[in-house]
């Protein structure tokens, strides 16, 4: 079963039928305990797609499936959600409460868990996130990255199959930043989750299995980091820039020099120069 | 932040604080009934040594807790000039077109002074002394019954809950806003009535607009997160009244039955 | 033009529980045309700075004077100031409110005493500097734009008083790879034109391509101040004060770890490139 069966995607903000759209027919297919990077500039439609997948925008046209739901039936909706969480890119506008683990408690009160099993699943969230101890604290005391790691908590309670984080660090400092890949690989690496991640940050797509490029609401290539990151026609055709180290690569060999082969991440690329020498 | 909002929580360990917010609820609720009813100088006298007994229980500075309240007197001023003015009563000291200041006026002007001052200065303890969230939870406690009659208390409870986390960011968020159109020339502290009205649109537009996106943004959050409309509490374990609160409320509604039957 | 910053401290909520102190014993200068950067980790009191710098709070201790006269004096012109700083805060496309485009951008200019034709020449030409078309833009109406048109419009509001000092706070917070660098290669311009620029910026790759300056802040007080190269390339202390580092800098420390020097000062992309280039082809660089 996969993850998600996209087929087709089409979406308008005004009327279902106009010809102005946000997606213009997507295909996507995500394998379960994949973690796929979407990329492309903004407006080019990634946040509207995502938020198809745990049912926020009801599907226009086209097919969906999600952990094995069909998202056209609006039955299925709160399974759907269930099964599918989504970390914000706003660090301040997620929480319910000024107690964090009020606002965890909040998703796993909305889908039904035990009273007794609350805590356990609240103290095991936390731990995942690196923020043991932080229960009777309120979000509001905490730097941009903590707030994430509070909000991903928060989502990863309910123990969904898949995560999606939609720019969810294009409002942290460095730090912050640094802070939320790491989580999100932990829980790619230790949960297994299927982790969807959209992002302008070329240099969060490299640890990904999978990345795709979005333009003008459709997705125009799929492939490996390698594949897709090293090809600067295609990224410029999403409006991106590659990565250092390809950039890197393509001026040095417009300056003459030529590396054996194209370098995705920085050490790569020293790799290749200290070959030279 | 240059200047906190009033009311906000300050934490301590006093009898006050350590009250059940409900039973804080319900007995400023009968304290103000009490206020409102009583109608001698003895009455003001109790209820005003009442105040004074519960700052000092609470652990509050004296400022802190007048805090709000002090800051509203050009409007207590008003009221005093008001009544004293306008207020009907016989032996005006003089009379002109429709004012006719008195000294009946004058102490009715007094009263609703005194009055809305210690309305103020008792809520400003409360919010001073109780956490938001236990508020909250007081408040939907207290509301519950009003499920019967068909009053949606579990969405209140949680539009309110939410409001209250949002202060202290929609706070930062209006300083900056105040900051950047101050920075572009605009003038909120103009003497000019007529330019203290313009500078309204540059601060009040942005703020609606930036709390209309957050609410947007939240509502999408709690969608996603399974909100339905409808909360379930499954761990919501009712907190035991203990002794001390029963104490406490049992004392404070006898004298506000005194208070208002007798004064 | 300088501005002068004297021993600047300030300390939030005085008096109160919950009194901290955001900067301390901060001294500076900026001349005239230089491109500052300011670094330090969230909460290090670089925004406390800017905004005292701009009139928009009063230092607890201290004076902050432009050349020469301490702008929180009694009967310092204020619009004076105003006149010639200009700030641009975070997420700025937050401050729009008007009901075009164009009055929004003259909202800042109401101050100046311009005639109607002067105000609608210096609009467009705020405009079109930020990359727009005046006359399709002028009449829309600011919450219709894109975020990215948004954060434009709302730079050019700031731009139409033609400042001789811009500040910025984290200006390429939320853009995507190609908005960042249109909006430095603008500063950039800015800056040659002979606009000062002071940046607040977690940005390391951009503050090192454009920025001739660096000042550092820690806990409130100022523990760096110097040339640019200088102390972004200290590789070894950005990395224990946990600031960003650019990538050719990091580029040529992992080189150097492998024993190939491309020299000590790389911390611009072209720089990288052609130290490279002179190393392979056996030239001696530095």
């Amino acid at each position: 079963m996969k993850a998600v069966e996209a087929k087709e995607i089409l979406h308008s903000y005004e009327s279902p039928g106009s010809q102005n759209r946000s997606l213009n027919g997507v295909n996507l297919s995500v394998d379960q305990g994949e973690f796929v990077a979407i990329l492309g500039h903004n407006g080019c439609g990634k946040s509207t797609l995502v938020k198809h997948f745990n049912a926020l925008i009801p599907l226009q046209q086209g097919d969906l499936t999600v952990a094995g739901l069909d998202a056209k039936s609006d039955v299925n909706v709160y399974k759907i959600r269930r099964d599918c969480g989504m970390v914000f890119q706003n660090p301040n506008n997620q929480f319910v409460s000024s107690v964090i683990k009020e606002d965890i408690a909040f998703g796993l009160e909305n889908f039904g868990t035990p009273a007794e099993d609350i805590p356990g699943k609240i103290a095991g969230a936390l731990k995942i996130v690196g923020m043991q101890g932080y229960d009777e604290k309120s979000p509001h005391m905490l730097s941009g990255g903590q707030k994430q790691r509070i909000a991903i908590a928060g989502v990863l309670a309910v123990e969904p199959d898949i995560i999606i984080f939609d720019e969810a660090t294009s409002m942290l400092d460095p730090e912050g930043r640094r802070e939320v890949l790491e989580t999100m690989k932990r829980i790619h690496d230790e949960k297994n989750r299927t982790i969807i991640m959209i992002s302008h940050y070329v240099e969060e797509a490299m640890f990904a299995d999978k990345v795709c490029l979005m333009s003008n609401g459709k997705i125009i290539a799929e492939g490996t980091p390698r594949e897709i990151l090293t090809d600067p026609a295609l990224m410029m055709q999403a409006g991106l820039l590659p990565p250092t180290a390809v950039r890197a690569y393509i001026d040095l060999k417009n300056a003459g020099v030529l590396l054996q082969d194209c370098p995705l991440t920085n050490e790569e690329l020293v790799e290749e120069i200290c070959r030279l020498k | 932040m240059s200047r906190l909002p009033t009311g906000t929580f300050i934490p301590g360990s006093s009898p006050v604080h350590r009250l059940d917010a409900r039973v804080k609820l319900l007995s400023l609720i009968a304290l103000l009934i009490a206020i409102v009813s009583v109608d001698t100088l003895i009455g003001y006298a109790v209820i005003a040594a009442i105040t004074v007994f519960v700052i000092g229980l609470s652990g509050l500075t004296l400022k802190t807790a007048v805090g709000s309240a002090y800051r509203m007197y050009l409007f207590f001023i008003l009221v005093l000039l008001m009544n004293t003015c306008f207020f009907s009563a016989e032996d005006p000291w003089f009379s002109f077109w429709l004012i006719h200041p008195s000294h009946g006026g004058m102490v009715q002007g007094l009263i609703v002074v005194f009055r809305v001052f210690m309305v103020l200065v008792l809520s400003n303890i409360l919010t001073c002394t109780t956490q938001p969230m236990e508020m909250t939870n007081a408040l939907e406690s207290l509301m519950s019954p009003l499920r019967f009659v068909k009053i949606p208390t579990d969405q209140i409870a949680i539009i309110i809950s939410v409001a209250i986390q949002f202060i202290p960011t929609l706070f930062e968020e209006a300083d900056m806003i105040r900051k950047a159109q101050t920075a572009r020339g605009a003038t909120f502290d103009s003497p000019k009535l007529s330019e203290k009205a313009a500078a309204v649109m540059p601060l009040a537009i942005p703020i609606f607009l930036g709390a209309f996106k957050r609410a947007d943004e939240l509502s999408l959050a709690m969608e996603a997160r399974g909100y339905t409309g409808v909360r379930i509490h499954t761990n919501r374990k009712k907190a035991c009244l203990r002794f001390g609160d029963y104490a406490a409320m049992v004392s404070v509604l006898a004298v506000c039955i005194l208070l208002t039957a007798f004064l | 033009m300088p501005i002068e910053v004297n021993s600047v401290s300030y300390v939030y909520a005085k008096g109160t529980p919950f009194e901290t102190s955001a900067l301390r014993n901060v001294s500076l200068t900026v001349e005239n045309g230089e491109f500052v950067g300011i670094m330090g980790h969230t909460g290090c009191g670089k925004s406390t700075l800017i905004q005292l710098i701009d009139g928009l709070m009063r230092p607890t201790e201290g004076k902050i004077l432009l050349d020469g006269e301490d702008i929180n004096s009694k009967g310092y012109d204020r619009y004076k100031l105003r006149r010639k700083l200009g700030i641009v805060f975070q997420y700025p496309e937050y401050q729009l409110f008007e009901t075009t485009v164009e009055r929004d951008v003259a909202f800042g200019l109401k101050h100046l005493g311009l005639s109607k034709a002067e105000v609608t020449d210096r609009a467009r030409w705020a405009l079109e500097t930020v990359g727009f078309d005046f006359g399709k833009v002028r009449g829309l109406s600011p919450m219709g734009l894109s975020g990215g048109e948004k954060r434009r419009a709302a730079i050019a509001g700031v731009l139409a008083v033609k400042p001789e000092v811009l500040i910025f706070d984290e200006p390429v917070a939320g853009l995507d790879p190609l908005g960042r660098d249109a909006l430095m290669e603008l500063t950039y311009d800015l800056n040659a034109a002979g606009t000062t620029i002071i940046m607040v910026s977690h940005n390391a790759d951009a503050l090192a391509e454009y920025a001739g300056r660096i000042i550092v802040l820690e806990n409130g007080e100022l523990i760096e101040d110097g040339a640019a190269r200088q102390i972004l390339s200290d590789v070894r202390k950005l990395r224990e004060k946990q600031l960003g580092i650019s990538q050719p800098t990091l580029i040529a420390e992992m080189m150097r770890e492998r024993g190939v020097d491309i020299g000590h000062d790389v911390i611009r992309y072209n720089e990288l490139i052609s130290r490279v280039v002179l190393l392979v082809n056996g030239g001696v660089q530095k």
